[in-house]
């Protein structure tokens, strides 16, 4: 019996020990976590919308508003989580960066940050977090399939399977056609959210 | 050759842990769709199993034999964690790519079966070497296969492009199917290997692909220690090795 | 309820555990000699992922959230389900030994399991509720019986072949787990 209070003690105190030792370690690398997570966002910002000068995060961003606005327009598997203005060197305000998340997905969240001019043209496009199968899905990281969404000044994108020309033509990555639907949908989700809230208006 | 060295020979080419034990299957075929990746889980699993054989090693008399698995995992699931944060905070794009199969390196057999079979046994140095060596013979078996997979499934290999535009890539390399193709030619080269062996009558022939058959860490560990028996035979520097249960 | 059907599907064929998540090659390569043990393995998975998984998710849900320590959740899922192992043996040992008969050999090879921790992990990486989490443990384990006992049945037919020497035992099998795999790929298109 003694043995077995005596081990038992032992192993609670190794797990103890180490326990501790996890929370000391998650305290150190808290702060360089979220500077990574911060760099991500802000080199994502910058290579969706080159052209700015410096990108103000949207405070007043309402996510509950945002997501009657996305639901209105039937987009239901995507929401917008952060709204930043990007102004020009001489702190005009030039376009925005919207950054969507995607529950349509194949292997699970995409979040997508899209950079569109205050005229409604997309800019750029730029993956946050995708986890999509690697030579399948993963394609749509690739700049050929995401430049096919820049520079565009469309209402809504729709992908196509049988490369139909056109503006708002975005052709489908093959075998992937899941993923081209979450990410046409997530960036139309912005595009909706822009039309509707931040009152730009597309030609 | 002296023992530090002798554990590294014995990890990377001897008892390579893919080529030759096969352990560590999970990791082995989904994270080797490219070199990079290959490296990035081979280096992360190096860091764990050399703490977690350190830790072992220095705590081998104090935990007590009866609870010594439950306290081999909470060590290794500590290492395991720090370096997932360490990953996250300073190694993000690798971190993404690795995924789920970062915190499951806690139950690669590698580890487990290493702290069982050599560390809970030997000095704190030796085993330090031994996780280096292990450690590096798995992360040369994943490049390896990485680099097969990248280079057939999209032509580059580690992310530089490698054969000409013409080729068409073979995708399905990349694609679940590839994986498992891959592997099976090479343990098919790994048999040949063996029946050569067999051939010369060289002892050795039995530990080539022993973990195969095993269904569970306990007995890959027990097959562990048999090898590490025959090379502290060879060079009858390790004591105490190859005891199992 | 449509949503529940999905994630059972999906984790059950689409994105088969062993076949396209790699998670289980260990038993998968190991217990699929005949179909009777296979089949004893898929039950015993099914037994532990569907309790695991319930709570594993009530455990996060439950203390590691409201105390801000997910950093713990790793540690926390591999004690939980090493000592369910434990738990679930000893219990079907007293109350009833014909499943334990059946099952009992397979329960200790399961903690190693990484399809196990890997279900734990995934809901929590997923964020589904406790209800969907279940489904998807359940649906994984399903899909791991699926695969194992098809595997083994292969395996007995393969038996009779006659098959080059070099890709006698593991080979072939892994062959044919690729040829598997391209034929989940069929799946694909259900959701």
């Amino acid at each position: 019996m003694n043995k077995i209070v005596k081990n038992t003690c032992i192993l609670a105190a190794i797990t103890v020990v180490a326990g501790c030792l996890l929370g000391l370690v998650y305290d150190i690398t808290k702060a360089p976590i979220a500077q990574a997570q911060e760099n991500a966002k802000q080199e994502a910002y910058r290579t969706v919308l080159a052209d700015a000068a410096e990108f103000t995060v949207d405070d007043s961003f309402d996510t509950s508003q945002a997501a009657n606005v996305l639901t209105e327009a039937g987009y239901t598997g995507d929401d917008i989580t952060e709204v930043a203005a990007a102004s020009d060197a001489s702190g005009e305000v030039m376009g925005y960066v919207i950054t969507v998340t995607s529950h349509e997905g194949y292997g699970g969240d995409i979040q997508i940050s899209v950079g569109i001019l205050s005229d409604g043209t997309v800019k750029g496009i730029e993956m946050l977090d995708i986890s999509e199968t690697a030579g399948l899905g993963m394609k749509a990281t690739e700049a050929e399939f995401k430049d096919q969404f820049k520079d565009k000044q469309v209402e809504k994108f729709t992908y196509t399977k049988s490369g139909e020309d056109g503006d708002d033509m975005i052709d489908a990555l093959s075998g992937a056609t899941i993923t081209t639907n979450a990410v046409t949908n997530a960036v139309d989700s912005a595009l909706v959210y822009f039309q509707n809230v931040l009152g730009g208006s597309a030609q | 050759m002296n023992k530090y060295t002798e554990r590294l020979y014995n990890g990377l080419i001897q008892e390579n842990p893919t080529f030759v034990l096969m352990l560590g299957m999970c990791p082995t075929l989904a994270v080797t769709t490219s070199a990079i990746n290959g490296i990035g889980m081979g280096l992360s699993t190096t860091v764990v199993l050399v703490l977690s054989n350190m830790l072992i090693s220095m705590l081998r008399k104090i935990i007590p034999d009866s609870v010594r698995i439950p306290a081999f995992i909470v060590v290794v699931a500590s290492f395991v964690t720090i370096v997932q944060f360490l990953l996250q905070g300073f190694v993000p794009s690798l971190y993404a790519s690795l995924g789920l199969y970062i915190p499951l390196i806690v139950v690669n057999c590698i580890i487990l079966g290493r702290a069982e079979s050599y560390a809970s046994k030997n000095p704190v140095l030796p085993s330090i070497f031994d996780g280096i060596g292990m450690g590096l013979g798995f992360t040369v078996g994943l490049t390896a296969i990485g680099i097969v997979r990248e280079v057939l499934g999209s032509g580059k290999a580690f992310n530089v492009q490698l054969l000409p535009s013409s080729y068409e890539p073979i995708t399905i390399f990349i694609l679940a199917p590839g994986a498992f193709f891959v592997l099976a030619g090479l343990t098919a080269l790994q048999n040949k290997a063996k029946k050569r062996a067999q051939a010369k009558g060289d002892p050795r022939a039995e530990l080539i692909g022993c973990g195969t058959d095993c269904a569970s860490c306990g007995k890959k560990a027990v097959c562990g220690s048999a090898v590490s028996s025959v090379s502290a035979d060879k060079t009858g520097s390790a004591p105490d090795v190859g005891k199992t249960e | 309820m449509k949503e529940l059907l999905l994630i059972a599907v999906a984790s059950a064929f689409v994105n088969n555990v062993v076949l396209s998540q790699f998670l289980g090659i260990c038993p998968f390569l190991g217990v699929s000699k005949n179909v009777k043990t296979a089949g004893g393995m898929g039950g015993a998975v099914i037994f532990v992922i569907t309790i695991a998984s319930l709570v594993t998710s009530i455990i996060y849900k439950g203390i590691l959230v409201p105390a801000h320590v997910e950093y713990l959740q790793t540690i926390v899922f591999i004690l939980v389900i090493a000592a369910l192992v434990q738990f679930v043996e000893m219990f079907l040992k007293k109350a009833m030994p014909p499943l334990y008969n059946a099952l009992g050999v397979y329960l200790p090879l399961i903690t190693t399991n990484c399809a196990v921790l890997g279900v734990a992990l995934t809901n929590v990486q997923k964020s589904y509720s406790i209800l969907e989490g279940l489904v998807y443990g359940i649906g994984t384990a399903v899909g791991f019986t699926v695969a194992i006992v098809l595997m083994a049945g292969i395996r007995e037919k393969i038996e009779y072949n006659d098959i080059t020497e070099s890709f006698q035992g593991t080979p072939i099998v892994l062959v044919t787990s690729g040829l598997m795999a391209i034929a989940f790929f069929g799946f694909s298109g259900l959701i």
